[in-house]
């Protein structure tokens, strides 16, 4: 049971040093849901998902239907599609209110998550859903429904009839993301989800008409025909036209066999993956597989689960002109590594990412083979894993199912090479592997920490909660590195921090772009429990003026410009970390706030502004790759004046 | 119009009338072959109605342009080669602007920019798109805004050129190959060029960040004195260009190459065929019609003397033999006809070096004939590994009510440009008018040297 303790101090940088900010616990609350503790996963195990739909002008929607979807964070599962997941689904009453149930949601388990709406004769309604909040509530309006028009013809512009084709996500425009972004993906059209576009055939004429939705919606189809390749486009997306032409090329067919190289027999179940298609051999290894067009093809083929055969790619030139060609593949044989993962309790983790990388001096490596992010295994409902993997020195790393697990920080040379530096890992746990030659299979354990969650509240200068904002913290990781462009989303002034270390503090990072508010806080997992707070204030500023080397303005530039989140040497500078020194946590500040910063450039005397810097955060302005930066902190309200800098272009 | 001397104007008359095989002269030199119907129409149309549709060919429909967009676009983002040849193949099989092609192909060959550097199949594209623009259009401007042509600046190095160090390589070959030719500069005035086609920098795409793009900076332009074909100035580029374009040298040089083109590539024109044409093109600030229109509507160019006096090219063979078939459009498989011509010597988007394909002679030999037999073996006989079906002499739509087939298949494709034996041979072989029979007989017309030749 969750108990609300007063919240501590949070120490601001910037403009807020001298001014903490001590907050009540009567503002901290919503006060619509006082009573239900935020997301905890070891504690509940649903989520209320209520509101209402109204039609486009203000209406309520009686019936319509309602779907709440969202994409789960980490890791795919072997050639598998990173695909949403459907949680729950209801049909509004006559007034158009809803109620249904998930299971327990959380930003630790998905990075979007959203209510979906649908009515005869309306565009598709999405809106965007607190995954921590236990019970929420929204409003999804319908659209006014503009049928898309696409026409597909072949390369002779001749109608392309018949043509299968199906949708494969749907998104909103986000404006302040530099056009639409957060989609629901689906790569096969879901039975469980009636309003979802079934598979549709174009017309004699090659038309195809796609109804529910409008011009604002963003909607992915994908030709999926066996006389085409596969190809995909986007409708709508305030492109505005009124019919798009596809031109689709013809397919170019692979066949061929998959056997197992030290056997020769078949294999069979074997996933085989190629530009956007997706295939299995059957029982006689056989697989046919019609991908994307192109002149290179690379084929990766992954054996079944638990299979001790390791994953290889392919890689032809597309006989020019060739209707179809023959690839055979041969699976090497492995050594299976297997193992139990649980956490500190001794409690099995179901569903836990597992990842081989050998090191490079491993004799038994080649190109051939396909490890890395694209190879990795996932515990069972008993936490069990088994994964291919190389006779001698190499490495498993091993990612929790969410992101309440503890990240540990490893540089990505020992992995590699048995060295201190590099980039920095965040697995959640390391195991080292010296496999025997001669052995069949190995043994490889390992434990997990659960952390523990911070709760906390957002509010403005203005001291009322902050209705939508990001957070960016070196929590947030996806294939065991810091990723800043898939940030946390706060919504209507609530937060949750997952996995932190109860003996770690950890600098976060607070952008509500809207208003140019942002702040800087070290936020410890030892307040698990507590109810923190945190004031944004403006924004900070900076400038500089781009030189060449000659001293003549750079017109036009766009240079690199991060955030740091975790201090390093820079990303680029392999000299520094092969001396053992660890690189910088960080992102673009371009993929982390698109709406200021997306291809921003010098203007033609040089100069460039960089706005809503978030205070008391530091960023890094690369003027010569791979170490010469410019490294400075934002302040609230203040302009960084960064000065004339020179860079060593002509 | 020049009507009189060398060039005077064809006029038709008893000894000398207006008929199939000029017909099929005219679309052969000008376009990329007819069909049987095209060429009855333009018999009964008479020349000068027929010349006429060269120069003033229907707009496209928005409806076509939409298409080619999206061709275009397909290939683009598809990083596909292929496809953006299909894309051009498309234009110049199924557009309505045939002479539009045919020049746009010849300023490829002549300004030949290749991928294999460039690397960009949008900049590919978009000059393609330049020379479109331009083909029939005025040259003057055309190379005037090549000078500033994305492609052109990664394939000459122009964008490398800077004030301190200018590259020589683009004003080089503005002279030696675009249009003075040997002989007409010195070295100094290349290094004066260089210096005026300096300035160029680094800047974004506007369509796609990962295109290179360029810009002209007023910084780095050299706009000091310069002395350049004896004239001396602050030239800069566009002075360069209008100081060429001031020699009659150049004139001459595009002149003589047009010629080559429409006309003959047997023998090197005499001084005095050449000397009205590029007077002519001069005297129109050298925009082509009048002078293109003097070429095809002249007693010389109709004269049996020039008649198959070309090796057709590539893409004049491959493309001719399913346009003069009248090969229905679904049969039609562009990526098929796009890898032919790659096969026979002609890569569009690839030619070998800046001095384009060397045509002529040089389109023959042991390889590129096979590659021609296999492509009229897969136009005749099908191929069902490239998509393609086979000939239909009755779908075709080349076969006529009143005369026998082989007939008609002669009349289209050699009028009566063949020896009397090998006619023998082809009549005798496709007089049973049964499809396999006119297949067979189709082969042997192809195979003949007349039919290599247009």
């Amino acid at each position: 049971m969750m108990i609300l303790q007063p919240p501590r101090f949070i120490r601001l940088w910037g403009a807020l040093i001298a001014t903490p900010v001590l907050m009540s616990l009567a503002l901290a609350a919503r006060a619509e849901e006082p009573a239900i503790p935020r997301g905890d996963l070891a504690t509940t195990s649903k989520t209320i998902v209520s509101g209402r739909v109204l039609l486009p002008d203000g209406q309520r929607a009686a019936a319509a239907q309602v779907a709440v979807a969202g994409h789960r964070r980490w890791h795919r599962r072997r050639g598998g599609r990173h695909d949403s997941e459907i949680l729950g689904q209801a049909v509004a009453d006559d007034t158009g209110n809803f109620e249904l149930t998930t299971p327990r949601t959380s930003t630790a388990e998905f990075y979007d998550l959203f209510a979906l709406a649908a009515l005869d004769g309306y565009a598709l309604g999405m809106t965007p859903l607190d995954a921590d909040s236990q019970r929420s509530s929204s409003i999804v309006q319908l659209g006014k429904e503009e049928v898309l028009r696409l026409r597909l013809i072949d390369l002779e512009g001749q109608p392309a009839a018949g043509v299968e084709l199906f949708v494969y996500q749907i998104g909103v425009v986000r404006s302040d993301w530099g056009g639409w972004f957060q989609n629901v993906t689906f790569s096969q059209s879901p039975e469980r989800l009636p309003f979802w576009p079934r598979r549709m055939k174009s017309d004699d004429e090659g038309r195809v008409a796609l109804g529910g939705f409008s011009q604002a919606s963003g909607v992915v189809v994908v030709v999926d025909d066996p006389r085409f390749a596969r190809e995909r486009t986007t409708l709508g997306g305030n492109k505005g036209e009124k019919e798009q032409i596809l031109s689709l090329p013809p397919s170019q067919i692979i066949e061929g066999t998959v056997s197992y190289a030290d056997t020769g027999a078949p294999a069979p179940n074997t996933r085989l993956t190629m530009r956007d298609a997706v295939g299995n051999s059957d029982d006689r290894g056989r697989f046919r597989i019609n991908p994307s067009a192109g002149a290179k093809m690379t084929i990766l083929a992954f054996a079944a689960e638990g299979e001790p055969y390791l994953t290889t790619h392919t890689t032809f030139e597309w006989p020019k002109g060739a209707a179809k060609h023959t690839i055979d593949v041969a699976l090497p044989r492995g050594v299976l590594a297997q193992g139990h993962v649980v956490d500190q309790d001794g409690e099995s983790i179901t569903g836990a990412a597992v990842q081989y990388r050998p090191l490079l001096r491993n004799p038994n490596n080649r190109d051939s083979l396909q490890l890395g992010w694209q190879y990795s295994a996932h515990t069972d409902t008993d936490g069990n894993f088994a994964l291919p993997v190389l006779p001698g020195e190499g490495h498993l790393l091993i990612q929790g199912p969410h992101g309440d697990f503890i990240h540990q920080e490893i540089g990505s040379r020992v992995i590699d090479v048995d060295q201190p530096g590099g980039e920095r890992l965040h697995p959640d746990a390391v195991i080292r592997l010296d496999v025997p030659p001669d052995k069949e299979s190995v043994r490889a354990d390992a434990t997990l920490r659960r952390g523990v969650t911070v709760r906390g509240r957002l509010v403005g200068p203005d001291d009322e909660p902050v209705r939508r904002a990001t957070i960016v913290s070196r929590l947030q990781v996806l294939g065991f590195r810091f990723h800043g462009h898939v940030p946390t989303e706060i919504f209507d002034g609530n937060f949750e921090l997952h996995g932190l270390d109860p003996e770690q503090s950890y600098p976060v990072h607070f952008l509500a772009t809207d208003n140019e508010w942002g702040a800087t806080a070290t936020i410890s997992g030892r307040q698990a429990g507590e109810l923190v707070t945190v004031r944004l204030v403006p924004c900070g500023t900076a400038s500089a003026r781009l030189l060449n080397k000659n001293g003549t303005p750079l017109g036009g530039r766009q240079q690199t410009f991060e955030l740091v989140v975790t201090p390093g040497v820079a990303r680029h500078d392999r000299k520094a970390q092969e001396k053992g020194l660890l690189a910088m946590d960080g992102d673009f500040v371009a993929n982390l706030d698109r709406q200021h910063n997306w291809g921003l450039k010098t203007d033609d005397m040089g100069y460039i502004s960089y706005p809503a810097l978030i205070p008391g955060a530091t960023y890094r302005l690369t003027i010569a790759i791979p170490d010469v930066a410019k490294e400075f902190t934002a302040e609230s309200g203040k302009n960084t004046e960064l000065g004339e800098l020179t860079l060593p272009v002509e | 119009m020049t009507t009189t001397g060398l060039w005077r104007e064809f006029v038709p008359g008893p000894s000398d009338p207006w008929d199939l095989a000029k017909v099929a002269h005219l679309h052969r030199r000008a376009g990329f072959f007819a069909n049987r119907s095209e060429l009855a129409r333009d018999v009964e149309a008479g020349p000068a109605a027929s010349v006429a549709r060269f120069f003033e060919p229907p707009v496209p429909s928005d409806d076509e342009r939409r298409i080619l967009d999206s061709l275009r676009k397909g290939a683009v983002s598809g990083s596909d080669a292929e496809r953006l040849k299909a894309w051009w193949l498309y234009q110049i099989f199924f557009g309505a602007n045939p002479l539009g092609e045919k020049m746009t192909l010849f300023w490829h060959g002549h300004f030949a920019t290749s991928n294999q550097k460039v690397n960009s199949l949008r900049l590919m594209s978009r000059q393609n798109q330049l020379l479109r623009r331009h083909a029939v259009g005025n040259v003057r401007e055309l190379v005037g805004e090549l000078v500033g042509d994305p492609a052109m600046l990664i394939w000459l190095d122009g964008a490398s050129s800077k004030r301190e160090k200018p590259n020589e390589n683009f004003a080089r070959e503005l002279w030696e190959l675009f249009t003075l030719g040997p002989g007409h500069y010195t070295e100094d005035d290349i290094r004066e060029a260089a210096r005026a086609f300096s300035g160029w920098r680094e800047s974004y795409d506007r369509e796609d960040s990962q295109t290179r793009a360029f810009r002209l900076d007023e910084s780095y332009v050299d706009d000091g004195a310069k002395t350049i074909l004896g004239r001396m100035g602050n030239w800069r580029a566009d002075d360069v260009v209008r100081i060429t374009f001031e020699q009659p040298a150049t004139a001459e040089f595009l002149c003589r190459k047009l010629y080559r083109y429409f006309v003959s590539e047997a023998a090197e024109p005499d001084a005095q065929l050449i000397a009205p044409l590029a007077k002519q093109l001069r005297g129109n600030d050298y925009a082509l019609r009048p002078t293109l229109e003097t070429i095809l509507r002249s007693q010389h160019f109709y004269s049996a003397a020039v008649r198959r006096q070309r090796v057709s090219s590539p893409v004049e063979y491959s493309v001719g033999l399913l346009r003069a078939l009248a090969a229905p459009r679904t049969d039609v498989r562009l990526l098929a006809l796009a890898l032919a011509c790659a096969q026979q010597g002609q890569d569009l988007f690839y030619p070998p070096n800046v001095k384009g394909w060397d045509g002529g002679r040089r389109w023959l030999n042991s390889a590129t004939l096979a590659a021609r037999t296999n492509w009229a073996t897969d136009v005749i006989w099908g191929n069902p590994e490239l998509r393609m079906p086979p000939y239909d002499p009755a779908r075709w739509g080349n076969v006529s009510d009143t005369e026998r087939p082989i007939e008609t298949l002669i009349g289209v494709l050699l009028q009566d440009d063949i020896e009397p034996r090998a006619l023998a041979l082809i009549e005798e072989t496709g007089a049973g008018d049964k499809p396999d029979d006119l297949r067979r007989a189709l082969r042997l017309i192809v195979r003949c040297p007349e039919f290599q030749l247009v």
